[in-house]
């Protein structure tokens, strides 16, 4: 192809990179070195007062929940995926059918399957009331608006990300490898721990970077199931954007957040033979 | 052992999809409370009578609409051009807007939209909003036709032109047509981020444009009301249906 | 003492279909055995159920009198070189071959050295699968399984993923390296002249039952049944018996006593370098290739001549 018609083909999309990725990274580094301004917006002097913010410990305390909150979440994401990963490489014909019905949420909005949880887990939600009709509880269970109720909704949100690189390592396994190991003497389970667990290990950490990931910068799922009380780095960054008023502090946040990921994803690609994504 | 196996693969399904098997049960429910009185409709004639629920469907549709064509446009095009020849800034840009969380990306943008506003006099409103959904859709629309144009034939289209078509004649006559399944699985997949996205659209929305997952949101933070599965049950039913309208076609093609 | 290893009225069926229909065979010990046949016969189902990936519908298997079948592939002394090799690829040659030491004992560090020296593997031990040749990884594969010095090696079609040009060569270590460790080998091939170069016996397959059981000689000269004869060899089908084409001789004149023969004209003449094609029509019309050296001179075509041959090298086969 031509040089002049290849660049016409990527001119609208680099365009568009450029005005809504670069320039506002731009921008919004230069908000992360400047002072507040009254009603919102930025205004000089050039300042670091908002990188050193970060290391208060209340600021520093919602960074560290955070990254708990996004490791746990993948590490039971990890636990869940696994066995449903290595049921549907067993499952034959169904195979394609039992990886449509993990795909299936993934098509379906994200506020829609928070909701769902909010509409099982609230006062007056499915489960306590059946709880409380079976006579097994007198009050309601506060089962909403706390940290076991967030870290639920990430795991539920983000468990098709861990099943689909993890069935993907799985299923390039040659079906031998396993028989050659129970020939060489090995049980199940060791043949499992031997040769299963170490050749996923590529579709592991690409599951765990794509579970980690979303989780670590999630603000919606947060928000409605932590009902403001568990703040974790998203929610921090909005209210720097509207209540707080505070855009050069929420741009600082939103750049050591930027960084994570970046951080985490340069390190994953780096010793990769084949694209992530 | 792989008793156990099914077992727990048992469960999992459960947890995947029980949530919203009953959020649409609930949504046919004759009363308002988490106790099963009877089958009704009346929720979502209640949906439908809410003037500004319907406003807000509207607006969504519209948005996604524009949002759709223009990224699948742009990035069909795109991955055309990444094809031909890699080009790592793109890419990097294009991988860098695939993982910034929601929030980051929607305050980089209204960052942006204030900043070029205080210079050019523009507001927030549904142009922002296109704007916004046109730039995240672009990486999805990107990655899922990068992927099929990479299973093709490079030699497809040397023939083409060995036949005597011009360059572009044979990205329109040959790379185009059995293109076409994954432009559309593209833009379905852009279809859906966009009529989903809460985040983003509440950032850069301004004050006068409301979308539906805006007044979700709003009612759900109220607590939610039977309304609420009413149109979450509509919305899921009418995206699986475009799901597997578009699978069925891919698979006829 | 019975057999090293015997099979008893050995059944596989999957429903709608019998892999292998009640096989019976006693293996010697330090035998070279083959399992011959076309595919769908029946002979890596065989493997199978001895390695104990299956289980067998009906029958039994005993490894020096004990009974193998029930027992899971881990608890069996006996080990698999699989068609693919199966290598580790996350292991290295090093940490393929001492994969199984941990969990069968009795073979140590000596083994492991013996074994590695035994197939040449000194100079490779720290590579990965994927950084090997195609007959290192057979190697590889073998070094594996002979560590662990098993009663019996089960190896199913090892050469069939190498090269023309390796395999004769692998073939000839194959058989050296059996006489060397004598271990009991059952050998899975469809390639019949793998099997009759390398086997002690041959255990010629057909529809999951045994067709005929006996040495590569005998298989190959005293057939039992056509699909015998022309299994393990081209075979000219004249009036009632069966003639290999090397068996025949094209004379000009009648032959000498001793032999039997039959007037027929030249069709084709096919220069192989080691040998002749001769193709010719007998009298009676049936149409005869044989094997002549190039020595014994040229013959065009519709040139008359006699097809003889000695009558103890008549196949007298059964039909079909």
């Amino acid at each position: 192809m031509t040089t002049r018609l290849r660049l016409a083909a990527l001119m609208p999309a680099a365009a568009l990179m450029i005005a809504t990725v670069g320039v506002p990274f731009v921008v919004l580094a230069a908000y992360a070195f400047q002072s507040r301004g009254a009603y919102g917006g930025v205004m000089p002097p050039w300042t670091l007062e908002n990188w050193q913010r970060l290391a208060d410990p209340l600021y520093l305390g919602i960074l560290l929940r955070s990254l708990l909150a996004a490791a746990l979440s993948t590490a039971l994401c990890l636990v869940m995926a696994f066995p449903l990963a290595l049921a549907i490489t067993r499952a034959g014909r169904w195979k394609n059918l039992l990886l449509a019905l993990v795909m299936l949420p993934f098509w379906t909005s994200l506020l829609i399957r928070t909701y769902a949880w909010m509409f099982l887990l609230r006062d007056t939600g499915l489960i306590n009331a059946l709880l409380l009709r079976a006579g097994l509880i007198r009050e309601p269970l506060p089962l909403l608006y706390n940290w076991g109720a967030v870290v639920l909704g990430l795991v539920y949100a983000h468990l098709p990300f861990m099943v689909l690189p993890l069935y993907a390592a799985l299923e390039r396994q040659e079906p031998h490898l396993l028989e050659a190991a129970a020939d060489l003497g090995a049980r199940h389970w060791q043949a499992f721990w031997r040769i299963t667990l170490p050749l996923a290990a590529p579709g592991i950490r690409a599951g765990i970077l794509l579970v980690f990931i979303p989780c670590l910068g999630a603000y919606l799922i947060p928000d409605l199931l932590g009902g403001g009380k568990t703040i974790l780095a998203g929610t921090l960054i909005q209210n720097q954007f509207t209540a707080s008023r505070d855009w050069p502090f929420g741009a600082a946040v939103s750049l050591a957040l930027m960084a994570a990921v970046l951080a985490l994803l340069w390190l994953e690609t780096r010793r990769r033979e084949e694209p992530l994504l | 052992m792989s008793r156990a196996l099914s077992l727990s693969a048992v469960a999992l399904y459960a947890f995947l999809h029980a949530p919203l098997l009953v959020l649409a049960l609930f949504s046919f429910n004759e009363g308002r409370l988490t106790v099963w009185e009877g089958f009704s409709l009346h929720w979502y004639a209640e949906a439908w009578r809410d003037a500004r629920l319907v406003e807000a469907a509207a607006n969504s549709l519209w948005i996604a609409a524009a949002a759709t064509l223009l990224a699948t446009a742009a990035g069909t095009l795109c991955a055309y051009g990444l094809w031909k020849r890699e080009s790592r800034l793109l890419m990097a840009a294009l991988t860098a807007s695939l993982v910034t969380p929601e929030i980051v990306t929607g305050i980089s943008l209204l960052a942006l939209f204030q900043w070029l506003f205080r210079y050019a006099g523009l507001q927030l409103g549904l142009h922002t909003v296109i704007l916004a959904h046109v730039s995240f859709c672009l990486a999805f629309v990107v990655l899922v036709v990068l992927a099929r144009l990479r299973t093709m034939d490079a030699a497809l289209e040397e023939a083409a032109m060995d036949l005597g078509a011009r360059e572009w004649e044979a990205f329109v006559r040959v790379t185009l047509p059995n293109l076409l399944p994954a432009v559309l699985s593209a833009a379905l997949l852009a279809f859906t981020i966009s009529f989903d996205d809460y985040v983003i659209t509440s950032l850069v929305a301004g004050v006068d444009t409301e979308t539906l997952p805006m007044v979700l949101y709003a009612m759900a933070r109220r607590g939610g009301s039977p309304v609420v599965n009413a149109i979450s049950t509509v919305i899921v039913v009418l995206l699986g249906a475009g799901i597997l309208l578009a699978e069925g076609l891919r698979k006829k093609s | 003492m019975g057999a090293h290893l015997e099979l008893q009225n050995l059944a596989k069926e999957y429903p709608g279909h019998t892999a292998l229909a009640g096989l019976s065979v006693e293996i010697e010990q330090g035998e070279f055995f083959s399992l011959l046949g076309p595919s769908g016969c029946g002979k890596t189902t065989t493997l199978r159920l001895i390695a104990g990936f299956e289980q067998p519908t009906r029958g039994h298997i005993l490894l020096d009198g004990q009974r193998l079948d029930g027992l899971p592939p881990y608890a069996r002394n006996v080990s698999t070189v699989f068609q693919s090799y199966a290598l580790f690829p996350h292991l290295t040659v090093r940490g393929n071959i001492e994969f199984g030491l941990r969990y069968r004992n009795g073979a140590g560090r000596q083994a492991m050295t013996d074994c590695v020296e035994m197939l040449g593997l000194g100079g490779k031990l720290d590579r990965y699968p994927r950084e090997l040749s195609g007959g290192e990884k057979q190697r590889v594969a073998l070094a594996r399984s002979l560590v662990l010095r098993p009663a019996v090696l089960l190896l199913d079609e090892p050469l069939s993923a190498l090269d023309p040009n390796l395999r004769k060569q692998v073939r000839a270590e194959l058989r050296a390296l059996q006489r060397r460790v004598g271990i009991t080998f059952v050998f899975v091939t469809h390639d019949r002249e793998e099997a009759l170069s390398l086997s002690d016996r041959i255990l010629l397959l057909k529809d999951g039952r045994c067709e005929q059981l006996g040495a590569p000689q005998e298989l190959y000269q005293r057939p039992r049944t056509r699909f015998a004869a022309s299994f393990l060899g081209p075979v000219n089908w004249i009036s009632g018996f069966g003639l290999r084409p090397e068996a025949a001789r094209i004379t000009r004149t009648p032959p000498a006593s001793g032999y039997r023969s039959a007037p027929a004209a030249v069709r084709a003449s096919l220069f192989l370098g080691n040998c002749v094609h001769v193709e010719a029509e007998l009298d009676g019309g049936a149409r005869i290739v044989a094997e002549i050296s190039p020595s014994e001179g040229a013959f065009r075509p519709d040139e008359r001549v006699f097809v003889c041959w000695r009558p103890e090298d008549e196949i007298r086969a059964a039909e079909p």
